[in-house]
Order: structure tokens, then sequence, then C-alpha cells
């Protein structure tokens, strides 16, 4: 008997043995965020926004509503965070008479990858204006290419199509068409010097001939800028029609394909010793900016030389490169481009796209399709196209192009 | 240990260590099996009376106990072709149609002063229809798979041996036990994942007579896996997304990754556990039988990153089983009468990084919780001719499985069973001959569910993966099954075997699903 109890004994011992407390508590940490108006704003009233964090490694989403430059504490889970603040604000300006009034305006203020741990947490975000665009936008980047129905890649056909989103005839003289250096899928360790709040570096710049008057676009009107102006689907079923662009980017003969009925753009400058092949997946992100002269100089005075911290595992490398850059203030419209999965850090300023957008996810969805900006609303015959720049909110993912054709919604 | 088990135990050994894969290996074993024990032919019955074994389950987890869990010696080799075939309702991680051929050989040997069991299979099978998923073992390693949203099918192998040695000395009987299977899966389209899997276990045992009519047992156990997967494309421009599961359709963001022909992606997985259990069991035919065991694995996803790894998941795992039971002995007739409860609990935890690799934080999102428990009762009335066998047994179980999110909902899942499980069985012996012929009929009633599914699933997750394996999960349904065995004693050294089982599940609301298992066999 004494025996059946020690084995009883023995099977209580390792019941209790094997008891314990599952309910951990979710590690959080207080996040104190304050919000800095822009400097040029004049005794800025808040009037209402909204600020957007996003945990970047479950991909969840928290919106609240902001009453004031300050935001009660917020309370997250410990992780990786994006913030994306939009607001208006009412503030003290002067009108075209010299007279003081009073104003609303937009503002925005953006902080990605910020680590939130610890318990408590201190954020500041400066704000800035939003500013409206009165010019050329760009439409629509194909720059996944297709696929033959042999399945194989086909890259001849990528192209951008730029609209003249006003009510008057804009010239494309000197327009010129730029890939960001930065790429949004690698965020740069010790990246320096960052110079992403005044100026975008730059890998390659075309432009567009003309002494200023030779290429007009109609309002409501686009031009299409592309590799290979032919028509791919004769070669590629998949593909479209380019044969109706207005421009080609080449390369040289030895490298590219030129078709002679077509004017070329002008080559100012590219890393690339090759043919200027967008990014497949769209990790790149694109402007497009005015030079009137053709600027030999670009090269020079716009050089831009910097380095960061390549770290693979027990790897650590300083990494030199050069590109060139492109000041923010002269850019016209900025396109950022990612994926889903790949997305790491913004390549431009978040005062010229607050957002990203993309084409497929880095997979075989990307293949075909392109990012086509929406449309706002019509004036008259003309089409207005949305353009808030926020990527995420202006352009369609993923969409079917249509070089040539703006459809109406 | 006389020459030919210390040939087979070294080759165990050598099993283990070299992880061999050859199926030139598994004839020598058997071989060395075969010449070591042929002699009674018990085979048959023993599988015939296989309910009556497994019902006390949780004492045979010890390998101390192995001279009670058989009475007679006996070796089985069989051949056998099996296939699972779901027309609608199934699970979307494991597809829609298992294929195998499958090799077994197995033997007990009852001896004065020791018992002897050794197993070898090989199967060769394939899998129609998987998706969300690209791992080998998807029970073992959910809920943190790497999936797919194309899926395919897979072609796997896998090898298994084990033995168990037990030593009987006055009173008390020592075991030891060593299981270990290899298996590999790949797919033959992009994406191709392909999964390597090591598995060994190891347990040592004892018994004790505390008096003349009950014995102890006290076992414990080490574990070891390891997976080894990669995702990989072939066709070149192609890319593929592949997902970080974390749970409930929801995915890890940042390891979640595009798989393309230029870069794949690699990872590990290790479970390293253990598991102590005691026993307690009359030493004649007839007393109470009680079981109890604990077992706590740790399971780690490693993603490979340049020659180091980052942790993305780890999942703790701890579970209880008991027993308690009955069993009678009258002139020609056994009863048993057995309890039987679990309760298995899981929680697992996400590793947050930078994109600088350096880990910000590990929270606890992720539990789950089973627990089962119910009662059954079998009748084995022997005869020299014929024997019967009735069994019937009522289970409940509940499964539920949570995601915790700190601002909002969290999604979850919530299912509650009850089985009904009637089996009958009937044994005939001829002159050089005998047949098996069992009946079983098997219904499920869902009596509870719930589900809440979250806006942070990824690619669908919700629409092709969560709500349809729900649904699934939820069905009630009605199997029927019949399994006949006939053996023929060819010679006096070996007989010989086929066996045909069938099995016929009526879904509610769904469409059938069937499989099979067509075997033939030797005795020796």
């Amino acid at each position: 008997m004494k025996k059946l109890i020690f084995g009883l004994s023995l099977l209580m011992v390792v019941s209790l043995f094997s008891c314990s407390d599952d309910d951990d508590p979710i590690l959080q940490s207080d996040l104190n965020l304050v919000l800095n108006p822009p400097a040029k704003l004049k005794a800025p009233t808040f009037k209402n926004g909204t600020v957007t964090v996003t945990n970047v490694n479950s991909g969840e989403e928290i919106s609240k509503d902001l009453y004031g430059f300050m935001l009660p504490t917020l309370n997250l889970e410990d992780g990786l965070y994006n913030f994306t603040v939009e607001a208006e604000v009412d503030y003290f300006t002067r009108d075209v008479d010299d007279k003081i009034i009073y104003a609303t305006t937009g503002i925005r203020g953006f902080s990605e990858n910020v680590e939130v741990t610890g318990g408590s947490f201190d954020l500041t975000i400066d704000l800035f204006e939003y500013r409206k665009n009165t010019s050329f936008v760009i439409s629509e980047i194909f720059f996944s290419g297709t696929k033959t129905p042999e399945g194989k890649q086909y890259n001849d056909d990528k192209y951008f199509e730029i609209y003249n989103n006003t009510d008057k005839i804009l010239y494309a003289d000197g327009l010129c068409i730029a890939e960001s250096e930065l790429n949004t899928a690698q965020s740069l360790n010790e990246y320096t010097p960052d110079v992403r709040k005044e100026y975008t570096p730059v890998s390659s710049v075309y432009r567009i001939p003309g002494s200023g008057k030779e290429y007009p676009v109609e309002p409501g009107k686009s031009i299409i800028v592309c590799d290979v102006a032919i028509d791919h689907s004769a070669e590629n079923a998949n593909s479209f029609d380019l044969s109706i662009a207005d421009f080609e980017w080449f390369d040289g003969a030895d490298v590219d394909v030129d078709v002679p009925e077509v004017p070329n753009m002008e080559k100012i400058v590219s890393t690339s010793a090759s043919v200027w092949g967008l990014h497949n997946r769209g990790f790149t992100s694109y402007v497009i900016f005015k030079m009137d002269d053709m600027a030999p100089e670009f090269n020079t005075d716009n050089a831009y030389h910097y380095q960061y911290t390549f770290v693979w595992g027990d790897f650590v490398k300083v990494m030199d490169f050069d590109a060139w850059k492109v000041p923010n203030n002269i850019i016209i419209d900025a396109v950022e481009c990612s994926t889903i999965s790949d997305y790491e850090w913004k390549a431009l300023d978040p005062s010229l796209d607050l957002t990203w957008t993309h084409a497929g996810d880095g997979d075989d969805a990307r293949y075909g399709k392109c990012v086509k900006r929406k449309v706002s609303h019509k004036e008259g015959n003309r089409i207005v196209l949305l353009d808030t720049n926020n990527s995420e909110f202006d352009f369609i993912p993923t969409a079917d192009p249509t070089p040539g054709i703006i459809e109406e919604e | 240990m006389d020459l030919s088990l210390r040939v087979f135990f070294n080759f165990i050994v050598y099993m283990l260590t070299q992880k061999l894969k050859s199926i030139l290996g598994i004839v020598i074993l058997l071989n060395l099996t075969a010449s070591a024990f042929a002699q009674d032919r018990n085979a048959n019955a023993v599988d015939f009376e296989k309910e009556l074994i497994q019902i006390q389950s949780g004492i045979w987890d010890n390998p101390a106990m192995l001279g009670h869990q058989y009475n007679k010696s006996f070796t089985d080799v069989s051949l056998a072709w099996k296939q699972r075939k779901a027309n609608g309702l199934y699970r979307i991680e494991t597809g829609n149609k298992t294929s195998s051929i499958d090799f077994d050989a197995y033997s007990f040997k009852r001896r004065e002063k020791n018992f002897v069991f050794g197993r070898a299979s090989y199967s060769k099978n394939n899998m129609d229809n998987i998706k969300w998923n690209t791992v080998s073992d998807y029970s073992e390693l959910a809920p943190y798979i790497v999936a797919d949203t194309i899926g395919g099918k897979t072609y796997g192998e896998n090898y298994s041996f084990e033995g168990i040695y037990s030593l009987i000395q006055k009173k008390s009987t020592y075991a030891l036990q060593a299981k270990y299977r290899s298996s590999e899966d790949y797919r033959k389209l992009d994406p191709r994942p392909k999964s390597t899997v090591s598995d060994l276990e190891i347990k040592l045992g004892g018994t004790r007579e505390i008096n003349s009519k009950y014995m102890i047992g006290l076992y414990a156990g080490y574990h070891d896996y390891q997976q080894d997967h990669e995702v990989d494309a072939l066709r070149p421009g192609t890319g593929i997304k592949v997902f970080y599961l974390r749970g409930l359709g929801i995915s890890d963001e940042n390891f979640s990754t595009v798989v393309t022909n230029s870069g794949g992606v690699g990872n590990i997985y290790e479970k390293k556990g253990y598991s102590l259990g005691t026993q307690l069991i009359p030493i004649g035919q007839t007393g109470w039988y009680q079981s109890f065991s604990y077992k706590k694995s740790k399971l780690e996803l490693l993603k490979i990153v340049g020659t180091g790894y980052d942790i993305v998941n780890d999942l703790d795992a701890k579970e209880f089983q008991f027993t308690l039971g009955k069993q009678y002995q009258f002139t020609n007739k056994i009863f048993k009468i057995n309890s039987f409860a679990s309760y298995q609990s899981k929680t697992g935890s996400d590793y947050n990084y930078n994109y600088n690799r350096q880990l910000l934080s590990v929270i606890e999102k992720y539990s789950a919780k089973y627990l089962d428990g119910g009662f059954t009762s079998i009748l084995l009335v022997r005869g020299i001719k014929h024997s019967s066998l009735y069994q019937m047994e009522i289970k409940y179980s509940s499964d539920e499985s949570e995601y915790k999110i700190a601002n909002s909902k969290n999604p979850k899942q919530e299912v509650e069973h009850v089985t009904l499980r009637l089996n009958t069985g009937r044994n005939l012996q001829f002159s050089k001959s005998s047949l098996n012929i069992k009946l079983e009929a098997l219904a499920q009633y869902c009596i509870n569910s719930d589900l809440t599914t979250s806006s942070l699933a990824k690619g669908k997750a919700n629409e092709s993966l969560i709500v349809p394996n729900y649904e699934y999960l939820k069905s009630d349904w009605l199997s029927l099954a019949s399994n006949i065995r006939y053996d023929f004693d060819t010679k006096n050294t070996y007989g010989i075997y086929t066996k045909l089982a069938y099995q016929y599940m009526i879904i509610e609301n769904s469409k059938s699903q069937y499989s099979f298992n067509f075997a033939i066999g030797l005795t020796l």
C-alpha cells in the first residue's frame, strides 16, 4: 500500500511541476506624440486631423483623430512603427492686395521605422505644408514589363504617361524624368549625407528636347515616354501598341533599339552603362522636373556622393556610391513606388509624396500591370486627375495599362 | 543479449547517428529482425485485438510496459497502397488527396528475461492541392507555417525506425526505446518548397511490482525534432509571395517576402521536448489501471539570414494525458472500461525586428487550447473457432485558438464536438487460414463553434484559408468503415495475408470523403 501511495505521490509531483501561469500580458509602451507645425505658417490654429500608426511587423493600422498639436498618450505594442499625420490648420497670411487674411491649408507629417519599446516613448514629428500641383502629373508608370505567351519576361514595353492636369497649354520642352537612386526596399544603415529633405537622389535623368515651345500639350492631354516605340503586340500578344509614343529614351545604338520616327529624349546622366530599365519589381521612384536649358553642367553641379554601412552578419563594410541630386523645390510631380512585402523606407521626401503605390507585390501579379493615377473629377470635357501628393490615395495599384487613353471612371 | 539482438540494436544506433535513408537499410533490418524472431504467427490476432490494446495507449507510452502490451510474439511485414480523397470540405493546408505506398515491418519477441520490439517503415507519398502550406508535418508546426497561395502537389518519402529493449529483473522491468524518423517532401513546380525532417525520440522506462496485484511504471523521454525548409523558384522572372503565418491567417509582415529565381528563403524548425509519465496496472488480467503523462516542448522557427538566423516565432506546448479504467477477464471474455482526458495548451511568441535585424520585442501573441475527455468500453469474446469484438466510445473535445491584438478585437476560433464511435469485429479461424472482419461507425456532432476573423489576415487568407477550414472543422459528419483481413498459412514458417480497409465519410452540407488501404503482408 505504501508503494501505491508513493506512486500516486509521484504522479502529484509531476502534476505540480507542470503547472505554470501562461497568461503573460502583451508588452506595450506609452507613446507621447508631439506635432511641430510648419515654421512659415503664422499663428496656426489646429482645425482637424488624423494620425495613422502602422505596425511594420504585424501590418496593424491604428487611426486616431487629432484635436491639436498634442496627442493624448497612445498605448502601442512594442515594435517598429510608421506614423502618418494629415491635418488642416488655419493661419494668417496676406492676399494679393497685401491684406492680412485668415486662410486654411493642409499639413502633413511622416515618420517611419520608429522603434517603440521600453515602456514609454516620446516622438516629435515636424509637419510640412501640402503643396498643390499646377502643371504636369505622372498619370501612368508601367515598370514591370509583360510576359510573353511562352512565359518569358518582356522588358521593351516599359513607359511613362505624363498628363497636363491644368486648364492651359503646357510645353513638354525641357521636361525631365528621373529615377530615384535610393531603393524603397532597402533602408540604408548609417546613410549619410541624408539630403532627402532638400534633394532627391537620382540615378538616371532623361530630358525632353526643345527650345521651350516645340512640344505643346493641350489641357487634358498626355504624352507617352517609352523605351521602344513600336507596336509590341506584334511581337508579344500580351503587350500593347507603343508606336503612338511621343518620345523614346535611347541609350545608344550598341545597346538600345531606336525608332527613327519617334524623337529621342536627351540622356542627361545615368549610373547604368546599358539601357535604362525601370526597376522590374517597382522598388524605385520617379520624379519629373523642368530643365529648360540643356545643362551639361548637371553632371558636376548636381553630383551626389553618399555612403552607408553594409552589415551582413559579422561582415561590416562602408559602401560608397556616386549619383546625382535634384532639388525638391523644382520637382513638379513625384511618385513613390514599392511593394507590400519589401517596403522598408521612403526614397522621396514625404513632402513630395506622402506614401507609395505598387504593381503587384514583387510577384507574378505585377506583369502586364501598371500604377495609374485616379480621376478626380471633370471640368467640362477635361478630366482632372487626382493629385494630393499621396500615391497610396492618388493611384490605382496593379492597374491595367492604357497607354494614350485617360479613362473616365 | 544474444548476437542477433546485439546486431539489431547496433544497427538501430547506426541508423540514428547516420540518418541513413536507404531502402536497403530497411531490408537488412527486416531480415535481421525476422531471423531473430521468426516463430509463432500471432500477427493476425494482434491485428484483430488492436483496439483492445490501443484503449490503454497511455500505459504503453512507457516502453517498460512492452511485455504487457503484447502477450505473444509476432512479426508482420506488409506493403500497402493507401489513398484518401476529399470531394468537398477538407483541411486546406494538408490537401484534398493523399496517396502512398507504405512498407512496414514490425516484430515483437517475448523471451524469458527480456522483450524486444523492432519496427522499420518506408513510405512514398504525394499530396494534392495543398495550399497555404509549404512545410512538412503541418500539425507539429502550426500555426507557424511558411505559406504560399499557389500551392500544388507535394511528393515525399518517409523512413522510420523504432526499437525497444526491455529487461526483466525480479520484480522490476527496465526498458529503452528509440524512435527515429526521417522524411523529405518537395514540389516540382514553382514555388518549390523542400523540407527535410529528422525526428528522434528516446525514452527510458521502468516498472516495479508494488504488491501481488499491481505494478507501477515511470518513464522519461526526450524528443529532438528538426525540419530544414526552403522555398525556391526556378523559372526566370518569377516572383511568388510567401507568408510567415502567425495564426488565424495573420502573417509576419517583416519576414514575409517574395521568392524569385534569384532568391529563395531558408528556414529551420527546431523542436525539443521531454515527457514524463506514470502508470499503474494490474499484474493479472483483472483490476484497475491508470496512466498520467506530461509532455512539454518548445518549437522555434528560425529564418536563415546570411550565415546566421533570426528567430521568427517560438511555440511552447504542454500536454497532460490521463486515463483511468478497469479491466476484467472472465473465462473467455475480456472487458475493459476506460475513461480518458487530455489537455494541451500552446503559447506562441512573435519576434519583432527592425531592418537592421536588431530584436525590438518578443510578444506572446498566440494561444491554443485543446481539451478532450470521454469513455470507452470494449468487450472481446474469444473462442476456438471465432472471436468477437464490441467497442463503444463517446468523446467530448474542445479546440480553441486565439491571436492577441492589443488595440482591436482578437481573432479567435472555437469548436466543440461530441463523437460517438461504435465498432464491432469478428475473427474466424479456419484450418489453414483466418479472417478478420470489422465494421465501424463514427459520428461527430458539433455542439458549439465560433469564429472571429481579422482584417490583419493577408492575401485573402480569411476567404481561402480560415473560413474554409472553419467550415470543415465545425461540420457534422458520419463515417462508415470496414476492414477485412484474410490470413493464409502457406507454409509452417510463414503466412501471407491481404487486407482491405475502406472508409466513407458523409459530411453535412458538403461532398463526401473516402479513404482506402489495400495491403499484402507476410507473417512470421
